[in-house]
């Protein structure tokens, strides 16, 4: 036995893809949905109402609108000139926020885990053609060290092996609010921002889920190991922190494992709630959750996946 | 009862308490878990309970500080219950005793001795004549008071052979069935315990200071042989090699003798010097050149060493008394008839007639007489072969009336007067016995002018010796070594029960302070072995985790 167990190393990182192809086929059907959109123009329709093909409603000409647009038989039935308008497909900008400090890249499992829902949720971007971003923290140097912006189904395969070759990094604190600030400063007016993590921050969760609404938005995925749940040890342990280094004795018993469990669900309720009342998504991933069951099933009760 | 502490500066061992709870601070659990966050397990902090909140450690801590409390106050020598029933102490006042800091020490653990009794103590001086310096105290503070001034035994003017009989005789007195404690440096031979008046009391020696390097002069006697002083010197001690040292003789404060002696590692070593026209004078002073660790006895005076050496007279005539009390080395001590002097420190016993009622005298005997005297005198005729070490006597021309030996067992023949031996010599427990089988009150003897130089060639036979006579070495001066001045030579004594301070001051049970020590030694051991693999402290160590 190691010096220092770690709760839960049960698998390696070496399993393979992180998605299989059934998987990939899958997803390839789905496309995110995103309540908001910029002004920029790609294959999601828009609900901003431009002069488009696809007809809901008139509006008088104005110059420089395009002539091919003119309803002449409107125009023939009234006085003035109309402007057929439509909404039109557009991109959307998704960024993914991928936690990799050593509190989930320590566990395979959750490490690998949250991968799989990041390549999942890049995937579809991709697929459905909408502009990818994607940033690992804590980053040296965030610019570097991302995924840079990508459209295209062109880029999906890109985006699958840059996660596999993504690695954790040692961090003492991780902070995930100069990340958001970073983004937001370097990126367009808005976009879906899907924060992938385990929520053991540095900093008060308020912080990070105090995202400008309406422009931005956000899915907060956390990731959660089994072990996490399930402690399968007792008696006299000394815990340490995977972060900080901070050591906790304790001698447990399975009241106090209960007692435990209790305040973990507490925490990740509290998560829950504070993301509804920003009017954002939270959704609670268990290392050992198939990705169909635990991913699609909750993104389309929740709206945020149509087929 | 007040506790009282034997060594107070050992509950500085209480030390080891904060060391104990560091040590447990620095132990670290059998299992060490990474766990993602503490965040979730910080309800243990705030919401203590029994069973989760023990200290670390638990029952193991508390096991540790009170053996490490134990150990503490056992070595400080805590008393819980103190001895009682009467304690007598003897002191050792003899001349080693002032070397090397052993005086102090010995009043340090007769106060040490005195603390943890309960009972009447009684302190008892021990030198050639011990005496009583504190009876039957209760009191505290009484031997304290008693031995606070009492003088370190020094100079040549403490000597003789403490008399340890005569020390134990009265404690055994004083304390009946207590204890009777010895505090001395060692070498003393404990007597028979008849000898003390008391079968039944214990006694014990405390022993004092270590062995240390001396050599010194534990007899001296200067005696005369055949007209001539002779200087017997008798030195003893011990050294980390063979070594050579002078010794002088000054005879009033003029140099007689300087010789060179070589001293052996340890043992005796004795010298007989002549000392032409040591006669008159009226002090001899014999010095041990060189330091060592007790000066005190490497001089040793004698004053008027040829006059006033104590003889008893027992059953003399008047004619007789006189004429011995003329010579001025002899102090004549004439006693009536059927009365005799067992004293050890007669230089000789003349016995002219009787027996004694007790014991016979230890000393030299001259016995002058015997039964059924001649009617006529004879010639004094001396042996054709006496022995090569016996001065012929001369004596030409002298006539005695011989008479019958009492209870001679066979004697060495020196004279004899018609078919009657006259003169013998037999020894018997290392000490001489001369007959002079005549009558001395006969009238030819008191015109005669050998009868004095027969009477004193006797006397020197008796009172002095050879080694090629006596077949043992120091059985010549055997009487006198039993009054030698007792120096630091110590070889423990004989019979002896030693007993240790710690014994006496130290009441918590020894088992007690093993399993203390034991559990310290343990516990050390084990802050050692785990201290291999330091356990980190709060926010001073970076996880050891990079992540995969």
């Amino acid at each position: 036995m190691s010096a220092i167990d770690k709760a839960g190393s049960a698998t390696n990182d070496d399993e393979g893809p992180l998605l299989e192809e059934a998987t990939l086929r899958r997803l390839e059907r789905l496309s995110l949905s995103v309540r908001s959109v910029s002004d920029a123009v790609g294959g999601r329709p828009g609900i901003r109402r431009v002069p488009a093909a696809d007809f809901i409603d008139h509006r008088p000409y104005s110059p420089g609108d395009d002539r091919r647009h003119i309803d002449w038989h409107a125009a023939a039935r009234h006085d003035g000139i109309l402007v057929k308008v439509g909404r039109v497909p557009q991109a959307a900008d998704v960024h993914l926020l991928i936690d990799r400090s050593p509190s989930v890249s320590a566990w395979p499992a959750k490490w690998r885990q949250l991968r799989r829902v990041a390549a999942a949720l890049g995937w579809m971007a991709l697929s459905g053609g909408d502009r990818l971003a994607a940033h690992a923290f804590p980053a040296l140097d965030p610019r570097r060290e991302g995924w840079s912006q990508a459209v295209g189904a062109g880029q999906a395969r890109r985006w699958l092996a840059w996660l596999s070759t993504l690695r954790g990094a040692p961090s003492r604190r991780t902070l995930l609010s100069p990340a958001i600030r970073d983004l937001q400063s370097r990126s367009g007016p808005g976009g879906l921002l899907v924060i992938l993590t385990d929520a053991w921050l540095d900093e008060d969760i308020d912080r990070v889920l105090a995202v400008r609404q309406g422009r931005w938005n956000l899915l907060l995925c956390t990731v959660l190991d089994r072990s996490e749940w399930d402690p399968e040890w007792s008696g006299p342990v000394m815990l340490q922190d995977s972060e900080s280094g901070l050591t906790m004795e304790l001698d447990l018993n399975p009241a106090d494992q209960t007692a435990y469990r209790q305040q973990l669900l507490r925490r990740y309720e509290q998560i829950a709630a504070l993301a509804r009342s920003r009017g954002h998504i939270h959704v609670l991933i268990s290392s050992d959750t198939p990705l169909e069951t635990a991913l699609v099933p909750y993104l389309q009760l929740q709206a945020a996946l149509r087929r | 009862m007040t506790p009282q502490l034997a060594l107070p500066w050992a509950l500085g061992l209480l030390a080891v308490l904060p060391a104990i709870l560091w040590l447990h601070r620095r132990r670290q659990p059998a299992r060490r878990i990474l766990v993602p966050s503490l965040g979730p397990w910080r309800i243990f902090d705030q919401v203590p309970s029994p069973s989760r909140r023990q200290f670390a450690g638990g029952w193991l801590l508390i096991a540790h500080l009170l053996a490490g409390l134990g150990l503490a106050v056992g070595a400080s020598g805590l008393r819980l219950t103190r001895p009682g029933g009467p304690l007598a102490i003897i002191l050792d006042a003899s001349l080693s005793m002032g070397a090397a800091g052993r005086w102090d020490e010995a009043r340090e653990a007769v106060n040490r001795l005195a603390a943890g009794r309960e009972g009447p103590i009684s302190l008892i001086i021990l030198d050639e004549r011990p005496r009583v310096l504190v009876r039957r105290s209760a009191e505290a503070g009484a031997l304290d008071a008693a031995t606070r001034d009492l003088p370190a035994p020094s100079g040549p003017e403490t000597s003789g052979a403490p008399d340890l009989a005569g020390a134990l005789s009265q404690a055994a007195s004083l304390v009946a069935d207590g204890d009777i404690v010895v505090v001395s440096d060692g070498a003393l031979d404990l007597p028979a315990l008849g000898a003390t008046g008391s079968e039944v009391a214990r006694i014990s020696l405390l022993r004092i200071g270590a062995a240390v390097d001396n050599w010194g002069i534990i007899a001296v006697r200067l005696s005369r042989f055949d007209g001539t002083p002779q200087l017997f010197v008798k030195m003893a001690g011990r050294a980390a090699s063979a070594e050579r040292r002078r010794l002088r003789i000054t005879a009033d404060g003029r140099l007689l003798t300087d010789v060179l002696l070589p001293l052996p590692t340890a043992g005796e070593h004795q010298i007989l010097l002549p000392l032409v026209g040591a006669e008159t004078v009226s002090r001899l002073t014999v010095s041990l050149a060189g330091q060592d660790a007790l000066p005190a006895d490497d001089v040793w005076v004698l004053d008027a060493p040829m006059a006033g050496r104590p003889v008893q007279l027992v059953g003399a005539s008047a004619r007789l008394t006189r004429m011995l009390a003329g010579w001025p080395d002899l102090r004549v001590l004439p006693t009536g008839p059927g009365r005799m002097f067992a004293a050890e420190n007669l230089a000789l016993s003349i016995i002219a007639g009787g027996a004694p009622l007790g014991p016979w005298p230890s000393g030299p005997i001259l016995f002058i007489g015997g039964e059924g005297a001649t009617d006529t005198a004879q010639p004094l005729v001396w042996r054709g072969d006496l022995p090569p070490w016996l001065p012929h006597p001369g004596l030409p021309g002298l006539w005695v009336r011989s008479q019958a030996l009492a209870g001679a067992e066979a004697p060495m023949s020196l004279a004899t007067a018609g078919d009657r031996s006259v003169a013998s010599l037999r020894v018997r427990d290392g000490r001489r016995i001369v007959t002079l089988a005549l009558d001395p009150d006969a009238p030819e003897l008191s015109v005669s002018r050998s009868w004095p130089r027969l009477l004193r060639w006797s006397i020197d036979l008796a009172m002095s010796g050879h080694q090629e006579a006596l077949g043992q070495p120091s059985d010549a001066f055997k009487a006198d070594d039993a009054r030698a001045r007792e120096t630091d030579l110590h070889r423990l004594g004989r019979g002896w029960t030693e007993t240790a301070p710690a014994t006496s001051r130290i009441t918590w049970p020894a088992p007690w302070r093993l399993a203390a020590a034991l559990a310290l030694g343990a516990l050390l051991a084990d802050g050692l072995l785990r201290g291999r693999r330091p356990a980190r402290r709060a926010g001073a160590v970076p996880p050891t985790t990079a992540g995969p």
